[in-house]
């Protein structure tokens, strides 16, 4: 199997690195452009002056209104949104490879429903915005947790832990929609809608630099289980032959990525499809190997959320939600792969 | 295998590094420094908003962005609307479109944002001097402006301390007082923020005169010949105490039949039934509910419908859960001279409409 692997590797690794290019050149052009977009007029030079300013000691032409806006506004849910876009996209690509199935997303094991009915209840009772966080964090593990217990009990196989996703994710909306039916109609209600859809306008960034180290530790963990995450996708019989903890690992995994995911949700709300479409694009550009896939499913899924941000933030003089958005433009393109059978599986 | 992971180590630790240094560009050190800069080019001064935040105001505002309907509909009542350069997007839905006679710009405005939520870049792209917001908006994006040097100014209408003021849906321990002292709060500091001091005083005032004059004709009628009114929403919805109508109600002599749920909430016609109002009375753009009432066989044998004391608020009453100037002034003395019309007999509601509308909007009303 290594020298298999090995064989295929060096075959693709040039256009690989090709590909690997182009992605980052993709990622760093979509930045640069997501700074320079925005109802508020900053000309692009402008822009340029005010990001390098520290570096390059250029003359302070530029009003301080500018600055803050791009320093203080954009710059923090940018950083945010390719945060987020690459968490969904990653812990997307694990869940269909060891769930070995392509309906499979981040949410599968009822994290956006937990986290739902978290922020939900914080919205109804606190409306503080560490509140929400918080609470959205704690109720997703909680119900990945619930997920966890269900299939322990069963035969805790796959296939238990996507039905146990099912049955909990299903109580939190009923809880949801509870939370609903309670809260003040003109006052609660739009905020909890507001809030299910995902959105960054309301961003908080201290929050979110706190965060940010968590990311970075989680996506980590999956990146040195790269190999394993390739034999884990082969299925259980086969993986067991191969000397793997089939089990153990599986936990480790599904635990990174539950909390990549619960902290990706508590900080922009549950936008769908990221974490379902990105990893079968990546699939198509680089196939099932995680070593190639992990990288550009990060690429991609920043990228992708972060136009997808600027759509929202531009398009209407008031925000759009996000989740909105990324159906919306997710549908057919999930759709068109489907049709031209390019979602191999 | 231990050498790449060794290296995507690395990677993932210079990864870390440089979205440090990034969000570090986020930090405060450039904030404080060009907040002076926004500072020195204007003289301001300092006041407490409703939600008892310290705001500081520039002396000359002339630019506002207003995305609450109350307070635009008192800088319209202050003939402030010239400052105007964004108003909510669904004022016309909360306001009513009378707004748009008192004020034709009103429609070639920016609509940055709406009751609840903001567009940061929209607001400052307006280059407001103040905006006025509401309770609704999440703190973030009131932080967010602060940052880019905008003043941000909270308006609730209603008095209490920090903790509820911040809550939305507010336990109102004696909601007369707090919606009282809120408006004349709320009025005071539209009129202090718009230059219109005068005016200002002379609303408030209006306010309390009228008042006077409900309470005055009120004392002939006995506690227990106070009718019994029932307020009726769309999808069985009524305003329980706590909110501003529960005020108007006993301010004019009604005893509000929800008194016992709080807030907006839905009722069943049983419950209705079992209160059994003398008098039911509907907003104008409610005005649909009455015949549903009107048709609806459940409702036949409720003393209001059999007597058919079916009433539509006029348009300037705007019995609404928060008050006005105008459901204070002009409201509460309609609602009481229609329960009672012979002790208010003498008392000349269409001549304080008409003066209203001339004095404040500034217009003729119209049905």
């Amino acid at each position: 199997m290594y020298e298999i692997s090995k064989v295929n590797e060096i075959k693709s690794s040039k256009s690989y690195k090709l590909l690997w290019l182009i992605l980052s050149a993709l990622v760093v052009a979509v930045f640069l452009l997501s700074l320079t977009v925005g109802k508020y007029q900053v000309g692009t030079f402008e822009v340029c002056q005010i990001l390098f300013q520290k570096i390059v000691p250029f003359e302070r032409t530029w009003s301080p209104l500018a600055e803050n806006m791009i320093l203080q506004v954009r710059l923090p849910r940018i950083l945010a949104a390719m945060v987020v876009g690459a968490a969904l996209a990653v812990s997307g690509a694990v869940f269909q490879g060891i769930f070995r199935n392509p309906l499979a997303s981040p949410y599968t094991l009822g994290v956006s429903n937990g986290a739902g009915f978290g922020a939900a209840l914080a919205i109804l009772m606190f409306n503080s915005s560490y509140a929400i966080q918080s609470f959205a964090m704690l109720f997703s593990l909680v119900a990945v947790g619930l997920t966890f217990l269900l299939s322990y009990k069963a035969k805790n196989s796959t296939i238990t832990l996507v039905l146990g996703g099912i049955i909990v994710g299903s109580l939190f909306s009923a809880l949801i929609s509870l939370i609903k039916f309670v809260a003040d109609p003109f006052e609660k209600l739009p905020a909890i809608v507001f809030w299910l859809m995902g959105s960054l306008a309301s961003l908080n960034v201290d929050l979110f630099k706190t965060s940010l180290l968590f990311f970075i530790f989680f996506i980590g963990i999956i990146w040195l289980y790269r190999w394993r995450l390739n034999v884990l996708s082969l299925g259980d019989e086969e993986a067991k032959s191969f000397g793997v903890d089939v089990r153990r690992d599986r936990i480790i995994i599904i635990i990174c990525c539950s909390f990549l995911t619960a902290a990706a949700v508590s900080i922009s709300g549950i936008i769908g499809w990221v974490g379902l479409v990105i990893p079968h694009i990546g699939r198509m550009l680089v196939g099932p190997d995680f070593r190639k896939l992990l990288p550009v499913c990060i690429l991609l899924g920043s990228a992708y959320l972060l136009l997808i941000d600027d759509l929202c933030r531009t398009l209407m003089t008031v925000e759009i939600p996000l989740g909105v958005i990324t159906a919306i433009v997710g549908t057919p393109l999930f759709a068109y792969f489907m049709l031209s059978e390019k979602v191999n599986w | 295998m231990m050498k790449k992971n060794k290296r995507a180590i690395a990677i993932l630790f210079l990864c870390t590094f440089l979205l440090m240094i990034l969000m570090s560009g986020c930090g405060k050190e450039n904030g404080s420094a060009d907040k002076e800069s926004v500072k020195t080019d204007k003289q301001t001064y300092t006041i407490v908003d409703q939600l008892g935040r310290n705001v500081e105001i520039p002396n000359n505002v002339n630019k506002i962005v207003c995305l609450q309907h109350h307070t635009l509909d008192i800088i319209l009542e202050l003939q402030a609307q010239d400052k105007l350069v964004g108003v909510l997007s669904e004022w016309e839905t909360l306001l009513g479109s009378y707004a748009a006679d008192v004020f034709p710009g009103i429609r070639k405005l920016g609509y940055p944002g709406t009751i609840s939520s903001l567009n940061v870049e929209s607001v400052a792209n307006l280059k407001p001097d103040v905006v006025i917001v509401s309770n609704q908006i999440p703190e973030e994006s009131i932080n967010q402006l602060e940052k880019l040097g905008i003043p941000v100014v909270t308006i609730t209408l209603y008095v209490a301390d920090k903790e509820q003021a911040s809550t939305i849906h507010p336990d109102l321990v004696n909601p007369d007082e707090a919606y009282t002292e809120g408006l004349k709060q709320a009025v005071t500091l539209i009129g202090q923020i718009t230059g219109k001091k005068e005016k200002a005083a002379e609303l408030w005032n209006y306010v309390v005169t009228n008042r006077a004059i409900v309470s005055q004709h009120l004392d002939k009628i006995p506690e227990k010949d106070r009718i019994k009114v029932y307020m009726a929403n769309e999808k069985m919805n009524t305003y329980g105490t706590g909110k501003y109508v529960g005020v108007a109600m006993a301010k004019a002599g009604a005893r509000n039949v929800a008194e016992t749920i709080k807030g907006y909430k839905q009722v069943t016609v049983e419950q209705v039934a079992q209160w059994n109002p003398q008098v039911i009375f509907v907003q104008s753009r409610n005005a649909s509910v009455l015949n549903e009432i009107k048709n609806n066989k459940a409702w036949a044998e409720i003393d209001a419908v059999k007597k058919g004391k079916l009433i539509i608020a006029p348009d300037y009453t705007k019995p609404w859960g928060n008050p006005t100037p105008e459901s204070m002034a002009l409201g509460e003395i309609w609602l009481a001279k229609t329960l009672y019309p012979e002790a208010f007999k003498e008392v000349d509601l269409d001549k304080m409409v008409q003066y209203f509308y001339k004095n404040f909007y500034g217009i003729d009303y119209k049905e």
